[in-house]
């Protein structure tokens, strides 16, 4: 069985060994009263550690910018309204009420769409404060 | 490239402990906070430059370890120095955890040991996020974190006896 190397001490303590090296070290660690005394002694630190990082931690509140893509859809918005617009006088020009009116369906479906993504993923804020 | 809503995703479970490392260096909630804040609009600001291939989360840290060295910079101070102003969890929790004495001994290590304490504690960085974070082979990492680790049990045994 490979020795242990000082480093390998840690990497076991935080698992970052593959499962047969870390069995070999276990044994070894085991076996050993001085190897033992190290490891408790980094595995003493490590809980002390890990305590202080834990009752330092805390839910920042984040804003992140909107994306380009929303933007994108912002400026949409006026110009669908627009085309609405436009579809509402058609049927004028092409005395075709029953073709303008399903033009302006689908136009309100494409609008409504838009709103409703855009509002389903139009949360900016990343995470409020738990305290 | 990571789209705003994967960004979202991928910032969301690490902002507990970005608090944690934030306020470890910054010692004070609302710096720490903003240093968090600064750290997101500059990471999305450049996150056509992260490759997916590579962990996030140390790549994240990068971004955040220089926002709060930025601050560090403006305010004119060291971390290690200057517990006025502090801003340290309840009392309640310095009976568990004697707060101030753990960090004074992180203080007192070398740069390179007092930074990847940090990272690995209050950020939980594995040792591939932090060869990432840091820019530094695994290997390194590996010794680096064991050095760093008995360069501080060596003080708080010295402290103790």
């Amino acid at each position: 069985m490979k020795p242990v190397e000082p480093e390998e001490l840690s990497a076991f303590l935080d698992g970052e060994l593959d499962p047969e090296r870390s069995r070999e070290i276990e044994m070894q660690i085991e076996s050993d009263p001085v190897l033992r005394a190290e490891f408790d002694e980094l595995a003493r630190t490590d809980v002390l550690w890990r305590a202080a990082a834990a009752t330092a931690a805390f839910e920042p509140r984040v804003h992140l910018p909107m994306a380009a893509n929303r933007w994108a859809w912002l400026a949409g918005f006026p110009a669908l309204i627009g085309a609405l617009l436009v579809l509402r006088m058609l049927p004028k020009f092409i005395e075709a009420p029953a073709f303008g009116f399903s033009l302006q369906a689908v136009a309100l479906a494409v609008l409504l769409a838009g709103i409703i993504w855009f509002g389903a993923t139009g949360e900016r804020e990343v995470a409020r404060s738990s305290v | 490239v990571l789209d705003a809503r994967a960004y979202a995703r991928e910032l969301r479970p690490l902002l507990a402990q970005s608090g944690a490392y934030a306020r470890s260096l910054l010692r004070n909630r609302d710096d720490a906070e903003d240093a968090v804040q600064q750290a997101a609009l500059r990471a999305w600001e450049r996150i056509e430059q992260y490759d997916r291939r590579r962990p996030f989360k140390g790549w994240w840290f990068a971004i955040l370890r220089n926002c709060c060295f930025d601050i560090l910079r403006r305010r004119s101070a060291s971390p290690a120095h200057g517990l006025e102003g502090v801003d340290a969890p309840d009392q309640t929790e310095i009976d568990i955890v004697d707060w101030e004495g753990l960090e004074a001994g992180l203080g007192r290590l070398s740069p390179d040991h007092e930074q990847i304490l940090r990272l690995k504690y209050y950020g939980g960085l594995s040792y591939d996020e932090l060869a990432e974070a840091i820019g530094i082979p695994k290997g390194t990492v590996m010794s680096r974190l064991h050095l760093a680790r008995k360069a501080l049990a060596a003080l708080m045994r010295k402290e103790t006896t």
